[in-house]
């Protein structure tokens, strides 16, 4: 079962990876996801691996704190009241034309 | 026996991970990457559930854990279609190969 968390582990370190290369917002914003759920997953295994039952708990909050902040970047990226505009900085600028490259 | 049937499932959520990886660096584009990151998610998991709820040693354990993936279920899905909807939005690009229908 440690094999297993250690493996989960890389993976978050490969999507990380895709998180820095990735080169629209909506990539970045996809690796967040898979992370937060890889990060459930080893909760769990942290419960069975340590025999500690408490984790189970700490998996829920884990897996809905990630929800409502996905919910809230969507919010700043899209348009209307919240959302964020920086001149000069590529991507927010205020119109909806996402970047090229 | 149980030992050995929930450590499979556990080997089956970790190859169901690693393939969502795998898509996410093999797709050309935003939107399939999306596809694969979410069947990644979904599918290990469900799979990882069933393996903790195989191991687990108590019926209000199993209870919670079945809480969990019903929740995921239901949230991963939603998640997807909004990062869909933002991207479509904002205006997002996909490949070149890709046809679009217009009416």
């Amino acid at each position: 079962m440690l094999l297993f968390l250690v493996g989960l582990l890389v993976l978050i370190l490969l999507v990380l990876l895709r998180a820095i290369i990735g080169p629209t917002v909506i990539d970045r914003l996809i690796s967040i996801n898979v992370i937060t759920s890889m990060g459930c997953a080893i909760i769990i295994l942290m419960a069975f691996l340590k025999e500690d039952f408490g984790f189970i708990d700490i998996a829920v909050v884990f897996m809905l704190c990630g929800f409502a902040s996905v919910l809230w970047i969507l919010k700043v990226l899209t348009p209307g009241d919240w959302q964020l505009r920086v001149p000069g900085l590529k991507g927010f600028e205020g119109n909806n034309e996402e970047e090229d490259a | 026996m149980i030992k050995i049937i929930a450590y499979l499932c556990f080997l089956g959520s970790f190859i169901a991970f690693g393939l969502g990886t795998l898509g996410l660096f093999r797709l050309p584009d935003a939107y399939s990457r999306m596809h694969a990151a979410g069947i990644g998610d979904t599918l290990g998991i469900g799979l990882l559930g069933l393996g903790a709820i195989l191991l687990g040693p108590s019926w209000i354990l199993r209870l919670k854990i079945l809480i969990i993936l019903f929740l995921f279920w239901i949230v991963n899905p939603t998640m997807t279609h909004l990062i869909a909807k933002a991207a479509l939005i904002r205006g997002t690009q996909p490949t070149e190969e890709t046809k679009l229908r217009r009416e």
